[in-house]
């Protein structure tokens, strides 16, 4: 399994930034330029990183000419915190406003990948107007957002996609002027869509064209389009499963695990945030993470899917309810069962996620049991293993009394003995706990005297000397086979013997 | 920061569908742009492409709105050039001015029935402004181009900084053969 975004890893990245007037570059087209260079041979791949450095950018590019290969090509994608939030209203933004055809994005090159932008095309134009056409070979569009729209007498359409073996994955396309998603397949070629979203478009929701070849659309949902899916013509292999549409379309091929005739519950709809977990496709799609063309795991948001509920549509909602069953009561955190995840089943450590450790304080702010969790134990040697101290959080520490509170005992786990062993490195007395065998310790390592402990009569060993004694009230001798020892007291009734020689 | 999205003005059609000359084009939009004048920030290509396809030098490489703050690599590795195009108002030029040479002459970008038509790309771009009329548009201004400095990426050189150049016949057609006029390029809008 893999990221949608990592299928394909880039090796030896040479990476740009593009925005505003700080970025390297303020034009599409001049990074495409300068990257318009033999990259097999540079061994290179050429990444533009884009910016959200303005509420949006008016820019076009068409992408064609590098030597490229599966190794080596070109990236375009949204830098590390700048991509959208699934929806078009946050995220670094293209709205080009000119008289663009064939493609905002318009790519013929091998290889090309688009990822995580929002694309707005608002022309007026009589002819073909798209924001993204990719027609290269191999090419990938990932987890992008397109509107097409045009005053003039021309098409609008979010996406036109060919080539060869091109794949579309966890994208939207919305109120587009005609169709949202187009895809095309000549003779002898597959391409695909997975995960895909089409809404509110006029005319098609998802559109398979111009096709000869093989086309493929798996868990993609269509709602309130014109016709939600359309197979223009009637030739090659189009092959749709487990795709969902409002009308009676999606199932108009014989796939599998089609829905149709659902209406489906977006997050806010007039706010353009097409998120859902309608029940009606929660768990319906297939499990695409080892699909043999594209294998992927995540959704727009890049959040990891659930391999066992895969959603229909771009997104896959996983929210905390799911976790409800455990007894947990997490209701004051907006965390989901994903950031649980990591701590519970991936051996995660803590500090490779702030929300895991948000989620661990929320529990135990909520007076969960540990025992009440299985995952617990992981969670302890968790925090051993990072080399957390307990005296780093008070919720550690609480952590540590709730399993002496459990009536657990020390030898039962190793974790728990590191557990103290770190308790006491920072200084903290076991007096505070109720444990009578921890109070004794802590009296050791706090440098208690022993005389503040209760001792019966007995003997004590030091280097060569056997010292014994013994106890009678006031009646207390003391004796010593060292003969160069001698004893003295002050109390007349205190006896000394030696027998040293 | 606002980006300046009132360049591209909307308000004409294009014709994309069908292969035109330059001449039958201009034909059509021969009304637009009249008497009026415009300035433009080029970006131009300043060596050749490892590819005969390629970019050219002096090859129009992206145009912007005057006074463009252009990015710390397009400034080492393009040659700004503020340009006063009398006669031109209608910046969808801005676009018209970037698309490549296609063998069927069509004055466009390559689309995907030009791809199955078997319509090729014969140079990324079918304007340019070659290394002579470069040296000619900074001799208007008083300016005499290093090149080397300019072909270096790893410095910033941009002699053109603070001047605007009058525009006179600089641009080639590459596919016609011709340097257009400033008239001729407001029609292309």
């Amino acid at each position: 399994m893999a990221s949608s975004r990592l299928t394909r890893p880039t090796t030896n990245e040479s990476v740009s930034t593009y925005g505003g007037v700080t970025r390297n570059y303020t034009a599409l087209q001049t990074w495409e330029d300068a990257t318009d260079i033999d990259l097999v041979t540079a061994t290179q791949c050429a990444v533009l990183e884009c910016y959200d450095d303005a509420a949006s950018f008016d820019d076009c590019v068409v992408i064609a000419g590098a030597t490229v290969d599966a190794t080596y090509f070109r990236v375009i994608r949204a830098a590390s915190g700048q991509g959208h939030d699934g929806t078009p209203n946050n995220g670094i933004t293209i709205n080009y406003t000119s008289i663009a055809t064939n493609g905002t994005i318009d790519s013929d090159e091998a290889y090309f990948q688009l990822q995580d932008l929002i694309i707005i095309t608002t022309g007026n134009n009589a002819s073909v107007v798209t924001s993204v056409n990719v027609s290269g070979a191999s090419s990938a569009v990932i987890g992008c957002i397109y509107k097409t729209t045009n005053a003039g007498a021309g098409s609008g359409m979010g996406i036109i996609a060919g080539g060869n073996l091109t794949v579309v994955v966890n994208c939207l396309a919305y109120e587009c002027k005609t169709d949202g998603q187009r895809i095309a397949a000549t003779a002898g070629i597959t391409n695909y869509m997975y995960n895909c979203t089409s809404v509110g478009n006029t005319v098609n929701g998802f559109r398979a064209n111009d096709q000869t070849g093989t086309i493929v659309l798996t868990n993609c949902l269509a709602t309130e389009n014109g016709v939600d899916f359309l197979r223009a013509t009637a030739t090659g292999t189009l092959t749709v499963t487990y795709c969902c549409s409002l009308d009676n379309t999606a199932d108009d091929w014989a796939g599998a695990g089609n829905l149709i005739g659902k209406t489906i519950t977006y997050t806010n709809a007039a706010g353009d945030d097409w998120h859902t977990n309608d029940s009606d496709i929660n768990g319906m799609g297939i499990d695409l993470s080892a699909d043999a063309a594209f294998p992927f795991n995540d959704d727009i948001d890049s959040n990891t899917r659930d391999a066992s509920d895969w959603q229909i549509g771009m997104d896959d909602n996983i929210t905390l309810s799911d976790t409800a069953a455990d007894g947990l009561s997490m209701g004051d955190n907006d965390i989901t069962r994903q950031d649980l995840r990591p701590v519970a089943s991936d051996g995660a450590l803590f500090g490779e996620t702030n929300q895991a450790l948000a989620s661990l304080f929320a529990l135990i702010a909520d007076g969960a049991i540990f025992g009440d969790v299985p995952n617990w134990s992981a969670t302890i040697d968790a925090t051993a293993s990072d080399g957390i101290k307990l005296g780093d959080s008070s919720g550690r520490i609480l952590a540590t009394i709730g399993i002496a509170a459990d009536g657990i005992k020390l030898g039962d786990s190793d974790t728990i003995t590191v557990t103290l062993i770190a308790s006491l490195a920072d200084g903290v007395k076991f007096s505070e706990a109720v444990n009578p065998l921890l109070q004794l310790l802590a009296s050791v390592a706090d440098g208690a005297n022993f005389g503040d402990v209760t001792i019966e009569a007995g003997s004590l060993a030091v280097g060569l000397f056997k010292i014994t004694f013994s106890v009678k009230q006031a009646d207390i001798a003391f004796a010593s086979k060292a003969p160069d020892i001698a004893f003295t007291s002050k109390a007349a009734d205190v006896a000394f013997s030696g027998s040293g020689g | 920061m606002k980006y300046q999205t009132d360049i591209y003005l909307d308000d004409v059609i294009t014709p994309e569908s069908t292969p035109y000359g330059l001449d039958v084009y201009l034909n059509e939009f021969n009304l637009l742009g009249s008497g009026e004048a415009m300035t433009l920030s080029f970006a131009f290509a300043v060596r050749d492409s490892y590819r005969s396809a390629g970019s050219k030098i002096g090859d129009v490489i992206a145009v912007r709105p005057t006074k463009w703050i252009w990015g710390t690599e397009e400034r080492k590795r393009f040659l700004i050039v503020e340009i006063n195009i009398i006669g031109t108002s209608n910046t969808n030029v801005a676009r018209i001015l970037t698309v490549p040479s296609l063998s069927n002459g069509a004055f466009r970008n390559l689309d995907d029935d030009d791809m199955v038509a078997g319509v090729t790309v014969i140079s990324k771009r079918r304007l340019q402004f070659t290394q002579a009329s470069i040296n000619a548009m900074a001799a208007s201004v008083g300016l005499t181009i290093n090149w080397a400095q300019l072909q270096d990426p790893m410095i910033t050189y941009q002699p053109f900084d603070g001047k605007t150049v009058i525009y006179t016949s600089y641009m080639l057609d590459k596919y016609l053969a011709i340097n257009l006029t400033s008239a001729q390029i407001g029609a292309l809008g």
